[in-house]
């Protein structure tokens, strides 16, 4: 299984790489960064106005982060399909959930790469001007590739069971849109069952300098999220082997 | 075979109790349910706000909520763009008590609103003002415009309610959403307004101006069932002993954020404006009227000794008797 795995998390990397939403990101995150080294050259004098930047700059990070995950996975399945080119993959030894789970492990390695990779530039531009628990930080780290971990299932599930076009509007609805459907969730108790992979976001509590998440709470929302994209990939696979080509 | 499809039939068994595991224990917590924190204060949002940095690149979700709160006022305003005409920049709760009898006045009960409210100078100038000749005449009669000189035109709020709840959906941590929300919701249901106010604590527990908003709607509550029964049995005091809290919680937490250097105007550092000033004055007023009340002179007394620390104009408020 790992002989097969490796090549499709690769592949799927590659694919990553020449697509343009890359681009953007990076575009994007080029201009933070400029902002950031002219911020950082002119100096800020209000912690504030520091705080404001280490925000906006690591909620930009996560979303990057969060968006090249979905993106990528949401097109892995329906493009084999399309290019045909899931056929000469599935003619070798390669079993169907391994499939999924390369195409999901590579969305989810991309979205990780994002994620530190940019972090750390931010982290050193962002003039630090008032106390940060470097512990909360530890626990943004820790929780973020979990999240983007789930983040990353979501789309495969839907790209089964729905049209490419409505499954990414699904996806981002799900992934971005669960806090917000999570303060309705009192009146309408079924919304409790939506995976919100964005709970793992520490990036305000880092930024507003409160302290880390007690212990039970922190292995609480890491099991959830490994939960969550069990059971995602879990019924992706059973899915992905009962459909025909 | 049947071994096969026995082991996938476990698996599908496990998803849903995975799933419902993995979404009760992640419900059960939110990493930001916590008091404080720099977002929140909205002492450290004005500065943050008025930083030039925070001025080119705004913050979005602030951003919207401003832009849905301009365009309310606008409304407000039956569409005419009128210049800011408030030295704050937020309405108080204060404020925005009395205009409930500036557009009761609208509904025909007479009162001098349109005196008060009339110069106030509209974003496209009048005629005599216009350097732009006809395209300015063009300008205003294609723009919904009202001569500054004639008083406002103010509508009727209410059809914003949902615009209040969009900005404060967007922005939870916006207070003043809340306030004016609660106001104009309070015209239609009481109790909605308190539970939209209170919604709006949960996320901004200091704010001590929605308590000044929620101490006012329960005020009238008490006031109207009063008035209605013609007698103060328990369920009214309880209502009046809510309304005291509200004004007393509101009046602890603005004694603790006002900073020591407030001036004449109600101005003081940290983004204290005369808006936090007039609201922190009628939590103490209110919570020293309903305390004389209810608890006496003594009781009113000693609270009154606190405040006039902060505010020596409360020495004579309420009369002793």
């Amino acid at each position: 299984m790992n002989q097969a795995l490796l090549p499709i998390v690769r592949s799927t990397l590659i694919d990553a790489l020449r697509r343009r939403d890359l681009g953007v990101v990076a575009i994007l995150m080029w201009a933070l960064l400029i902002l950031l080294v002219a911020a950082r050259m002119v100096g800020l004098e209000q912690p504030t106005t520091g705080t404001f930047l280490l925000n906006l700059s690591l909620t930009l990070v996560t979303f990057s982060a969060h968006m090249i995950a979905l993106l990528v996975s949401a097109r892995q399945l329906p493009e084999e399909w399309e290019n045909r080119t899931l056929y000469p993959l599935l003619a070798r030894p390669v079993a169907r959930g391994t499939v999924v789970l390369g195409k999901w492990a590579g969305a989810t390695v991309m979205g990780c790469g994002i994620f530190i990779g940019l972090l750390v530039p931010v982290w050193a531009l962002v003039p630090q001007l008032e106390f940060y628990d470097p512990r909360t930080l530890a626990q943004l780290i820790t929780l973020q590739p979990l999240a983007l971990m789930c983040t990353a299932a979501i789309p495969i599930l839907c790209t089964l069971y729905l049209q490419r076009a409505l499954a990414v509007s699904v996806a981002l609805v799900l992934v971005f849109g669960a806090d917000f459907m999570a303060r309705w969730a009192e009146r309408f108790p079924l919304l409790y069952l939506l995976p919100n992979p964005l709970r793992l976001n520490l990036v305000l509590r880092y930024t507003d300098g409160i302290g880390p998440l007690p212990a039970g709470d922190f292995i609480t929302l890491a099991l959830a999220a490994l939960l969550w994209t069990t059971a995602l990939l879990i019924q992706s696979i059973l899915r992905f082997e009962r459909r025909p080509l | 075979m049947n071994r096969r499809r026995g082991h996938s039939w476990a698996l599908r068994c496990m998803v849903p109790l995975l799933w419902a595991m993995a979404s009760l224990w992640a419900a059960r917590i939110d990493p930001h349910a916590y008091t404080g924190g720099r977002e929140r204060d909205e002492t450290e949002r004005i500065r943050r706000n008025s930083s030039a940095l925070a001025a080119m690149l705004g913050e979005f979700r602030t951003s919207i909520s401003d832009i849905m709160f301009m365009k309310t006022e606008r409304y407000l305003h039956g569409g005419v763009a009128y210049r800011p005409h408030h030295s704050a920049s937020a309405p108080t709760a204060e404020d925005m008590a009395d205009e409930v009898e500036e557009h009761q006045s609208e509904l025909g009960i007479p009162d001098d609103h349109a005196h008060k409210h009339s110069g106030v100078p509209t974003v496209v100038p009048p005629p005599n003002r216009d350097f732009r000749g006809w395209i300015g005449d063009l300008h205003r009669a294609v723009r919904p415009w009202r001569d500054p000189s004639r008083a406002h035109i103010h509508t009727d709020g209410r059809d914003l309610l949902p615009w209040f709840r969009v900005m404060t959906r967007a922005d939870p941590r916006y207070v003043r959403g809340y306030v004016a929300g609660a106001f104009w919701l309070a015209q239609e249901d009481r109790e909605q307004a308190i539970a939209f106010v209170s919604e709006g604590l949960e996320h901004n527990p200091d704010a001590f101006e929605l308590y000044v908003s929620r101490g006012i709607i329960r005020l009238r509550e008490a006031r109207m069932a009063e008035a209605d029964r013609g007698e103060l049995d328990p369920d009214i005091r309880d209502r009046w002993m809510q309304a005291r809290n509200d004004f007393r919680r509101g009046a602890e937490l603005a004694l603790a954020q006002r900073p020591d250097d407030v001036d004449e105007e109600g101005f003081g550092s940290g983004g204290w404006g005369h808006y936090h000033e007039n609201d922190a004055l009628t939590a103490c007023r209110m919570d020293l009227l309903i305390t004389h009340r209810f608890e006496g002179p003594v009781a009113m007394s000693k609270r009154r000794t606190l405040y006039k620390q902060t505010f020596p104009e409360l020495a004579d408020s309420p009369p002793n008797d």
